[in-house]
């Protein structure tokens, strides 16, 4: 413009080339490149479950989830008649069942684990839960008769594990792996998941959570026994850390008799609802299964020995007791973070 | 570099003096342009702006159908929201304040033992009526106190 023709081509064509590199950059700013985040909030394994996962392969690593929750419920679900756990309950000694590799692994391993803990958890509890009602509109206080037949058909080792993925009960036996499941599914999950270019997983299986961020600090709260829909502490999930985060309590699922709480979680010994000093556990680990079955049985057993059987097998955890207090496994020490009003003694 | 009285100082043939202005077209399209690219730039950040609103909203989903989704400022009055279901019905209780389920047809009434939402992020659900009540942002992204929360 100011100069000869050529070298004012020259500056317009720079400056029009300017223009369309702030045309493109414009675009890129209204958020093109934003990394993909997926969300799924279904019902599936007998609850309700939320999925969220954000990085490059968010859509495809949610489709395998959807693929794994369907396959796992079909294998575990007992309300399922078609699932193998219920055909396993229609078994016998003359006509056993052949599971999957999965399903078997699982049961095997539950069954290791009701050995361990004598019976404290056993995953042939159905039928006590049955007899006192929860779930199926059934819910009151049983005779003592009534308790004492059916305890003789909970025990875990009516359960025969046989070579070659074959297994059957004895007749009256119910196998449940729900004490288990969802904390099996997570670790089902979150390993599938690391084939994926994925930057946050955050799984919510009915309560149970598993999470893992690379990009960013996560909070996990912990519901409050005194009132579920809040929360009375939460757990600081570092960059880069993958944890179960598992909390087992009567304090969602009971039932009120005569002015008496009865909640789901059972004792085995005496066939009725563990009443103890704790209203709530929480297993922190990077083992969901172990994390699951271990909440369960440290709800049962009460705060003190729940406190000496954490530090025997080096379970991370939160036991909330009646009385408010808190005691937190000394490993979490700095990443548990209680709301006000709360004490945390720490114990190891 | 340029001189101002037109010519260059290299050596080429001498040009008659050309008009200072920028040509109309050249300033018309670049001014374009550039409209165009505050327009965009101004019309996402007024956006995400708007998506900072932080008023709660209580949100009932059926099936992950919804069936109500509204601010909680519009409750002046605490009202009842009814769902019929195969069994009988359920009762959500809705107050500007607080949003619970008052009542379940459901066996164990977990949904009902979850007692009074009043954050973002709170919620209660019904595993047999599938039903789902929860307090959730204005936010595209619901950032409430934590993440995910263990039950």
């Amino acid at each position: 413009m100011f100069g000869p023709a050529s070298s004012r081509t020259g500056r317009s064509r720079a400056f029009a080339f300017f223009c369309a590199f702030l045309f493109l950059f414009s675009f890129a700013l209204t958020g093109c490149s934003q990394v993909p985040k997926k969300k799924l909030e279904i019902f599936a394994l007998d609850t309700y479950v939320t999925i969220t996962l954000e990085g490059k392969d968010a859509r495809e690593a949610m489709t395998e989830c959807t693929d794994i929750l369907a396959d796992m419920e079909g294998k575990l679900s007992r309300q399922r008649a078609d699932s193998e756990i219920s055909a396993l309950n229609r078994s016998s000694e003359e006509s056993p069942v052949i599971l999957s590799e999965e399903t078997y692994a699982l049961l095997s391993w539950v069954y290791g684990y009701s050995e361990k803990t004598e019976g404290s958890f056993d995953m042939t509890i159905a039928p006590l839960m049955d007899l006192w009602g929860f779930g199926n509109y059934g819910e009151h206080v049983p005779e003592q008769s009534e308790i004492d037949e059916t305890l003789l058909r909970v025990d875990y080792r009516k359960v025969h594990l046989l070579s070659g993925n074959r297994a059957y009960v004895e007749p009256g036996t119910e196998v449940d792996l729900g004490g288990a499941a969802k904390g099996y599914i997570g670790d089902v999950l979150m390993e599938k998941l690391k084939e994926y270019d994925l930057r946050k997983i955050i799984l919510d299986l009915g309560g149970n959570v598993c999470a893992w961020s690379s990009s960013s600090e996560l909070n996990i709260g912990i519901a409050d026994p005194d009132e579920p829909g809040k929360i009375f502490c939460t757990y600081a999930l570092e960059k880069g850390e993958r944890m179960s985060v598992i909390t087992s309590g009567s304090y969602e699922r009971f039932f009120e008799e005569n002015g008496v709480r009865y909640g789901h979680i059972m004792d085995t010994s005496t066939g009725c609802p563990a009443v103890t000093d704790l209203l709530s556990v929480t297993v922190v680990g990077a083992d969901g299964t172990r994390g699951d079955v271990y909440s369960t049985t440290l709800y049962a057993i009460g705060s003190e020995e729940a406190k000496k059987l954490a530090c025997e097998e080096n379970i991370d955890c939160i036991l909330c007791l009646d009385n408010g207090t808190l005691w937190v496994s000394s490993s979490l020490k700095g990443k548990v973070h209680a709301q006000e009003g709360r004490t945390i003694e720490y114990f190891s | 570099m340029h001189k101002k009285d037109g010519q260059s100082n290299t050596s080429h043939k001498a040009l008659p003096p050309r008009n200072f202005r920028f040509a109309s077209g050249d300033v018309f399209i670049i001014g374009a342009i550039l409209l165009f690219c505050v327009i965009l730039i101004g019309g996402m950040w007024f956006y995400r702006r708007s998506l900072s609103d932080s008023a709660k909203y209580v949100r009932i989903t059926r099936n992950g159908e919804v069936l109500l989704q509204k601010s909680l400022s519009e409750f002046t009055e605490p009202s009842e929201f009814l769902i019929t279901t195969d069994n009988g019905r359920m009762v959500i209780l809705i107050s500007s304040e607080k949003v619970c389920v008052k009542e379940s047809d459901c066996p164990d009434k977990i949904c009902v033992h979850q007692g009074d939402l009043t954050e973002i992020g709170d919620g209660a659900v019904c595993l047999p009526n599938r039903v789902v009540v929860e307090i959730i942002s204005g936010k595209e992204d619901n950032s409430g106190e934590v993440d995910v929360v263990s039950r």
